[in-house]
C-alpha cells in the first residue's frame, strides 16, 4: 500500500479545489518545517496560483539550487513580472540562450520541457530575439504538439510554419511531454494482460491514467527529501499491468455527469461523433502490435448515442478516490492536474480490445475473450450519413474508420441495438487477445493514446492551416479552409472569430459583423474579438449597436483593454473625439502591451490634428508588434496630411507588404502617387486595387478623379456613370461629374449634377460643391431665378447653415471670391 | 421674421465639421474671485460661472500654441440667474499677442438665456487664423461692475486645406464609400 505525506497531499487538495487561503497556509506551515525543495515548490506554486505572482517571485528568487520545477516557476514568474533577464537566467542558467542550448533544456526538464521552451520563445520574442523565438516555438512544438500557442506565436510573428507537419503525433516516442506524469481527472483506459480473473465487479469504476500503469519505469519517489512516504514492496508498478493495488470504488464514486454530453446535439445525430476526447483503443489499426491471435470478430453496427452515454457514465471517477487510492506521483510531483477532458459535444465511440477495457472491470484475456464472445452490442463507428464532402475526407484523412466497435462487457448495461445511420466502413475488426502485453504495453499505450489524440491533430492541422491563412491575410482562402471544419466544431466562438476577423480584414464588414453578432448572441460573456466587431460597426456608422456593446461590455468587465477601446470606438463615432481619446487612454493604461489601443488613439489624435502624439502612438503600437499593418498605415496617413507624400508612401508601401491584399491601402497609395504626380504608377497601383477587390467604390472614383485631373474626361465619365450604379447616392460621384462636364463645357448637366449632389449632400461636402460654381453661371442663374437668395459663404459656418437648410434650389447659390 | 434656433454648439461638434479647439490653448482671466475662475469657465458645466473681481473691462485671453483658424465662440449666459452681472456689451479681439489686438467684432446682449453664438468671420467672410482672442466684456446689465459668465466655446472648421490628398476621402455622404476610407 503507498501512504502518502498527508500534508502535502492535504495541499495539492486544497490547490486542486481552488481553496487558495487554506492552500497558502498550510504550505506555509510546511515550508517553516521542512525546507526542501518541493516544499519550496509547494509554497511558490499555492501563491503564484492565487494570483501572487510577486510573492512567489521573491520566495524563489534567492535561493542557490534549485530543481528543474522550481525553476521553471521562477522563471514564469520573473515572465510575469517582466524582469525577462532574470527568467531567462533562471530557466537556463545563462544570460544568453542560444538554439544549440535546447537539447540542454529538453534533458533537464524532461517533462516540463515543452513548456520551458515555450517560455524561453516568449523571453526571447519579448527581448527581441525573434529568430530565436522561432526556433524555440519550433522546438517546443516538436516534441509537445499540443502547444497551440507555439504555433499561433510563430505566424503571428510572420513566420509560416506548416500545420500538418508541426500538429503530428507520429514522431513521438511517447507522450510524456505532453501530459506529464501526472494523474489526473482524466479518462483513462486500464490495459492490463493480467492472468488472474479478478472478478468483474459490475458499477464500479476507477481511473487510472495509462501513463503511469504503462511506464516501467515510472520511479515512485524522488528521494530527496525525508518526507513520509512509503513505497511498498508490491506497488502496483512492479507489476505494471496488474492493478491489484487498486481498489475498487463504489459506485457512489462514479461521476456521471462530466460526460454526459451537455449540449443538444445528442439528439440530432450520430452523424458528429468526436473524433478526440475518448480514448480509442483499435489495435487494429496498428499492425505493429498486432502479434497476437485471436482476435475476436466484431461484426455488429450501432449507433451508441444512448449507449455512450450509460457506459461512459461508469467511467469516471473522482480525482480523490485516485488520491486516496495512493498513487506514488503524489509524493513528490504532485502537480495533479484538474484537467479535464475535452468533452465531445456527441458521444464517440469508442471500440475496446479485449484487453484495454473501457469500463471498470479487470479482466484477463481470457476472460474478455469470453465476454467479447458473449457481447451482443457492439457499437461501430458509423460516419454519419451526410456530413459534407469535405468532413468526409477529414474524417477518412484522420482515419477514423479506424475506429473500432465499442464492446461492452459490462452485462448490465447491455444496450439496445440501434439501427446504425451509415456505415462508411464495414471492417471487421478482430480484437486480439493479447496474451504477453508486458514487452509491447508501453508502445501499445503509446499507440493507444496517439490513435486517441489524432482527431484533435487533424483539427489543429486544419485549423493551423487557417490561422496561417488570417495572418498572412490570405482571408479568402482561410474562410474556405475554416467553411470545411466539422459542424460541430465550427459552430465554436474560435471558428466564428476567425471568420468575422477574416471577413474585417477582406473590408467585407456587413459579414464580419453578422458573425461576431453571432458570437455575441451564443456567448454574451465573449470579450477577445469584440474591438475588431466595435471596429467594423465603426466603419458601417451603426451607432445604436455599437453603444449597445460599449455599454454591455462596460457592464461585464471594465478591466479589460477591449472594452475601452470599444467605448474610444463608439464615442469616435459620435465624433466626441476627446471622449475617445480620454476612453482609449483607459485601454492603454489597462494593458499596455496591446497594440491596437496605441493604433486606435493615433486614429484619434489624427482626427484632433495631434498629429506629434498620433506618431508616437503608432510608434507604440509598432514597438509592440511590427506587423501590425494598421500603425504603418497610421504613419502614412500621418505624411500625407502633412503633404510629405514621398514618407507617406514609404510607409504605405510597408503597410502593403504586410497585407497584400488591402485594396484600401492601394487605393492610398494610389492617390498618394498621384499627387506626386506618378500618374501611370498611380493609375495602375488603381487598376489593382480593382482586381483586388471589385466592391470597393473608392478606387474606381480615384481613378476617375485621376482621369479627370490629366484630361481623360470620357474615361472618367465612363467610371462615374458606373460608380452611379454602384452607389446611387453618393454625393461626391455627382459632384465630380459634374467638375467633368463643366470642364467639358456642358454646363447644363454640370449644373444638373451640381444640384444633384448639393440635394444629396446639403451641409457635407457643401464647401466643396460651392466651389464648383463658377461666378460667371452661378450669377447669371442666380439672377434669373433667385434674386433674393442670401449670400453664401464658402466655408460652413454654422450661423449660416440655417439658411443652407432653407434654400430651396441651393445649387444656383452665389459663390464667394475663392472658387475654381 | 423667423426666428432664430437657439444656437447649439454640442450639436455642431457631434456633426464633426467643427472642432472644439479650447482645450489646444491657454486660457487667463483679467480677475476672478477665487473658486469662479477658469476652471468653472471650461468644465462644460452650466452651473458654474467665472465671476471677475476687479475693474472694467474684464477680459478672457486664450492663447493658442499654433495659429488656429476659429470661425466661432460660444458664451454661455443667463440674465435670468445672474442679472445685473451678465455682460451687455461684449467686445472680441484678435491678434499675435496681447500688445497686437485688433478689435474684430463687438456684440451687444440685451437679457441673453443661453448661448450666444459669436461668428468669427474676417471682411472676406472665412474663420480667421489667429494666436490670440481676447473677450471682453465692456458693460454689463443694469451697470454692474463685476460679470458672470458660465461657459465658453471656440470652434474651429475640422476641414482646414483642400488640397491635401488625405481629404479625398474623408467626406463621403454614404456609408457604402466611407467605409473603404480608411483602414482602421
Amino acid at each position: 500500500m503507498i501512504v502518502q505525506e498527508p500534508v502535502q497531499a492535504a495541499i495539492w487538495h486544497c490547490l486542486n479545489h481552488y481553496d487558495f487561503s487554506d492552500a497558502i497556509f498550510l504550505s506555509e506551515r510546511l515550508y517553516a518545517e521542512v525546507k526542501t525543495d518541493d516544499s519550496l515548490f509547494l509554497l511558490a506554486t499555492t501563491y503564484y496560483r492565487s494570483g501572487q505572482i510577486d510573492h512567489a517571485y521573491y520566495i524563489l528568487k534567492d535561493k542557490s539550487t534549485m530543481s528543474s520545477q522550481c525553476r521553471y516557476l521562477l522563471s514564469s514568474c520573473a515572465f510575469e513580472m517582466q524582469k525577462y533577464a532574470e527568467a531567462e537566467m533562471a530557466l537556463t542558467d545563462t544570460l544568453v540562450i542560444k538554439s544549440t542550448n535546447f537539447e540542454e533544456i529538453i534533458e533537464e526538464y524532461e517533462d516540463q520541457a515543452s513548456f520551458a521552451l515555450l517560455l524561453l520563445a516568449k523571453i526571447s520574442a519579448k527581448t527581441g530575439r525573434r529568430q530565436q523565438a522561432i526556433d524555440a516555438y519550433k522546438r517546443a512544438l516538436k516534441i509537445n504538439p499540443f502547444l497551440w500557442s507555439c504555433f499561433e506565436s510563430m505566424c503571428n510573428m510572420g513566420e509560416k510554419p506548416n500545420a500538418s507537419t508541426y500538429f503530428q503525433l507520429s514522431e513521438l516516442e511517447n507522450l510524456n511531454q505532453c501530459h506529464g506524469k501526472n494523474l489526473s481527472n482524466i479518462e483513462s483506459v486500464v490495459l492490463t494482460c493480467n492472468q488472474t480473473n479478478t472478478p468483474i465487479q459490475e458499477n464500479q469504476a476507477y481511473i487510472t491514467t495509462p501513463q503511469q500503469i504503462f511506464s516501467n519505469t515510472y520511479a515512485p519517489v524522488n528521494n530527496i527529501n525525508p518526507t513520509k512516504i512509503c513505497t511498498p514492496e508490491d506497488s502496483p508498478l512492479a507489476n505494471p499491468l496488474c492493478l491489484s493495488g487498486f481498489s475498487m470504488l463504489p459506485s457512489s464514486r462514479i461521476k456521471l455527469p462530466r460526460f454526459k454530453m451537455i449540449d443538444s446535439l445528442n439528439t440530432t445525430s450520430p452523424a458528429t461523433t468526436p473524433s478526440f476526447g475518448h480514448i480509442v483503443d483499435d489495435f487494429m489499426s496498428t499492425p505493429n502490435i498486432h502479434s497476437q491471435p485471436n482476435f475476436v470478430e466484431v461484426t455488429e453496427q450501432k449507433s451508441f448515442t444512448k449507449k455512450m452515454r450509460s457506459h461512459v457514465g461508469n467511467l469516471l471517477v473522482r480525482k480523490e478516490a485516485i488520491l486516496q487510492n495512493s498513487k506514488p506521483v503524489f509524493s513528490q510531483t504532485g502537480n495533479v492536474n484538474n484537467t479535464i477532458p475535452m468533452t465531445p459535444s456527441t458521444p464517440a465511440t469508442v471500440s475496446s480490445g479485449p484487453n484495454v477495457r473501457r469500463s471498470s472491470r479487470l479482466f484477463s484475456n481470457s476472460y474478455s475473450v469470453k465476454e467479447n464472445n458473449k457481447s451482443p452490442n457492439r457499437n461501430k463507428f458509423a460516419t454519419p450519413k451526410s456530413p459534407s464532402r469535405k468532413t468526409k475526407q477529414r474524417l477518412a484523412k484522420c482515419s477514423l474508420n479506424d475506429f473500432n466497435s465499442y464492446m461492452d462487457l459490462n452485462t448490465k448495461n447491455r444496450l439496445k441495438k440501434e439501427k446504425s445511420e451509415t456505415v462508411t466502413s464495414a471492417e471487421l475488426k478482430t480484437n486480439s487477445a493479447i496474451t504477453n502485453l508486458s514487452a509491447n504495453s508501453n508502445s501499445n499505450a503509446t499507440q493507444l493514446q496517439k490513435q486517441s489524440a489524432e482527431g484533435l491533430m487533424c483539427l489543429l492541422r486544419d485549423m493551423g492551416q487557417a490561422y496561417l491563412h488570417m495572418s498572412q491575410y490570405n482571408c479568402k482562402l482561410a474562410i474556405e479552409e475554416l467553411n470545411q471544419l466539422p459542424p460541430h466544431q465550427f459552430q465554436t466562438t474560435w471558428v466564428y472569430s476567425m471568420l468575422g476577423l477574416a471577413y474585417f480584414e477582406m473590408t467585407d464588414y456587413e459579414n464580419a459583423v453578422k458573425h461576431f453578432s453571432e458570437i455575441r448572441s451564443r456567448e454574451p460573456y465573449r470579450i477577445k474579438h469584440m474591438d475588431i466587431y466595435s471596429t467594423s460597426l465603426w466603419h458601417l456608422q451603426k451607432e445604436v449597436t455599437l453603444s449597445a456593446l460599449a455599454q454591455d461590455l462596460l457592464q461585464l468587465n471594465k478591466n479589460s483593454a477591449v472594452t475601452w477601446i470599444v467605448s474610444g470606438n463608439c464615442f469616435s463615432l459620435h465624433k466626441e473625439h476627446d471622449t475617445a481619446i480620454k476612453f482609449l487612454h483607459r485601454a492603454v493604461q489597462v494593458d499596455p502591451t496591446l497594440p491596437y489601443a496605441y493604433t486606435l488613439l493615433g486614429h484619434e489624435y489624427i482626427t484632433t490634428e495631434e498629429l506629434d502624439k498620433a506618431m508616437s502612438c503608432y510608434r507604440n503600437a509598432i514597438r509592440l508588434d511590427p506587423r501590425h499593418y494598421n500603425a504603418w498605415f497610421g504613419i502614412g496617413t500621418i505624411y500625407s496630411k502633412q503633404e510629405r507624400y514621398h514618407l507617406a508612401e514609404i510607409n504605405y508601401n510597408k503597410a502593403l507588404s504586410i497585407n497584400p491584399h488591402s485594396s484600401v491601402i492601394l487605393c492610398h497609395i494610389g492617390v498618394v502617387q498621384h499627387s506626386l504626380k506618378k500618374i501611370e504608377k498611380a493609375l495602375s497601383t488603381l487598376n489593382s486595387a480593382i482586381a483586388k477587390e471589385s466592391k470597393n467604390p473608392l478606387c474606381k472614383f480615384h481613378r476617375a478623379s485621376i482621369y479627370f485631373a490629366i484630361g481623360g474626361h470620357t474615361e472618367a465619365l465612363k467610371e462615374l456613370e458606373e460608380l452611379k450604379d454602384i452607389v446611387p447616392k453618393e454625393s461626391l460621384v455627382y459632384y465630380l461629374t459634374g467638375k467633368v462636364h463643366k470642364k467639358l463645357g456642358n454646363t447644363d448637366l454640370a449644373l444638373m449634377h451640381f444640384s444633384w449632389a448639393t440635394d444629396l449632400d446639403p451641409k457635407g461636402a457643401s464647401g466643396q460643391i460651392k466651389e464648383a460654381f463658377d461666378p460667371s453661371i452661378g450669377r447669371t442663374a442666380a439672377d434669373t431665378d433667385s434674386p433674393a437668395s442670401p449670400p453664401v459663404e464658402e466655408y460652413p459656418s454654422e450661423g449660416n447653415s440655417v439658411h443652407h437648410d432653407n434654400t430651396a434650389f441651393s445649387a444656383l447659390q452665389e459663390d464667394s471670391d475663392d472658387s475654381l | 421674421m423667423s426666428i432664430k434656433p437657439e444656437p447649439d454648439p454640442v450639436k455642431n461638434e457631434r456633426s464633426g465639421k467643427v472642432r472644439e479647439v479650447g482645450c489646444h490653448a491657454i486660457w487667463s482671466l483679467s480677475s476672478c474671485k477665487p473658486g469662479f475662475g477658469v476652471d468653472q469657465l471650461r468644465d462644460e458645466r452650466c452651473d458654474t460661472y467665472w465671476q471677475s473681481d476687479g475693474q472694467l473691462p474684464h477680459l478672457v485671453n486664450i492663447q493658442f500654441q499654433r495659429k488656429t483658424t476659429v470661425s466661432d465662440i460660444y458664451i454661455y449666459t443667463d440674465y435670468k440667474l445672474d442679472e445685473s452681472y451678465t455682460p451687455s456689451r461684449i467686445s472680441i479681439r484678435v491678434g499675435t499677442h496681447f500688445n497686437d489686438l485688433q478689435e474684430i467684432e463687438v456684440i451687444i446682449l440685451s437679457e441673453p438665456s443661453g448661448w450666444v453664438h459669436i461668428p468669427i468671420k474676417d471682411l472676406s467672410e472665412k474663420p480667421i487664423r489667429m494666436f490670440m482672442v481676447q473677450i471682453a466684456v465692456t458693460s454689463n446689465h443694469q451697470n454692474g461692475r463685476d460679470t458672470h459668465m458660465r461657459q465658453i466655446k471656440i470652434h474651429s472648421p475640422s476641414e482646414e486645406n483642400h488640397n491635401v490628398a488625405i481629404n479625398n476621402f474623408n467626406n463621403f455622404s454614404t456609408v457604402d464609400f466611407q467605409q473603404f476610407a480608411t483602414i482602421r
